[in-house]
């Protein structure tokens, strides 16, 4: 009698552990097969805005990337290190707006690249749009 | 007598395999896992993205939306093309507001680069263009 006593305390004092480990352990596998490390570089294309503010806006300057591999500014071909000078003449207005036209058939890559010289020279407001003809 | 006493002694220090550290260890690991999961769709395709020096790091949880050099638009691994980007980030975003990630190839047509970001913007997306580096 006495010693049937002593044994039920001793299995009250061992709590059953391996369900919640077997569930620990799922949920961790769970986690690392679903885990996705997602390290993605770029930078944001500018936001369209209201009408009534881009009226208030100066003329942007228009870059168009032809076709042929071309990078032209008021007709002239400048080439794509010519894009971040042309802007630099701008004396250094940050809020002169941008706008890459893209020519059917040209490169994204050209266009993407333009864009980067624009923003390394310091413009702000850069938009593509489709060259219209 | 003696034996016996000896023979539950030992079975007693087998059974009772401290795994506390295990299930401390295990607890951790899960707990970084979780931290760390970001459920975000790869678009499932490879792009040759283009180079760019301004550069920075983007939004984890994002659309990611790959262009790839013959104009396919890829989405967790399906071809959706142009047309099915409007309504998909529509539907992504009446979710959860995130931004839009698009991976572009290089080579791809930039009126195809133009038309995608056109559309994601219609659906109320902030666009951002992947580069190397």
């Amino acid at each position: 009698m006495k010693k049937s006593r002593f044994k039920v305390r001793t299995e009250a004092k061992e709590i059953e552990l391996s369900p919640l480990i077997d569930m620990v352990f799922i949920l961790l596998i769970f986690f690392i097969v679903t885990t996705v490390f997602v390290d993605e570089r770029g930078f944001e294309t500018a936001q369209s805005r209201p009408a009534q503010e881009l009226q208030e806006e100066k003329e942007p300057l228009i870059f168009l990337i032809r076709a042929n591999g071309r990078v032209e500014h008021q007709g002239r071909p400048v080439g794509l290190a010519g894009v971040a000078s042309q802007i630099r003449n701008q004396v250094g207005r940050s809020d002169q707006p941008v706008v890459i036209q893209v020519e059917t058939g040209a490169k994204s890559g050209l266009a993407i690249q333009a864009m980067d010289r624009a923003r390394s020279a310091g413009a702000n407001i850069i938009n593509f749009s489709k060259a219209f003809r | 007598m003696k034996y016996s006493r000896l023979r539950g002694g030992t079975s007693h220090e087998v059974r009772g395999i401290n795994i506390s550290p295990l299930i401390d260890m295990v607890f951790i690991l899960l707990i970084f896992f979780i931290v760390a999961a970001v459920f975000v769709e790869e678009p499932g395709v490879q792009v040759r993205r283009p180079e760019a020096v301004t550069a920075r790091d983007l939004e984890k949880n994002s659309i990611l939306l790959a262009i790839t050099a013959d104009e396919e638009v890829y989405y967790g691994g399906d071809s959706i093309g142009i047309d099915g980007v409007r309504p998909l980030i529509r539907r992504l975003l009446r979710v959860r507001q995130m931004p839009v990630i698009l991976q572009v190839d290089q080579a791809a047509d930039g009126e195809a680069l133009v038309r995608v970001i056109e559309e994601a913007r219609i659906a109320g997306g902030a666009v951002s263009v992947a580069t190397q580096g």
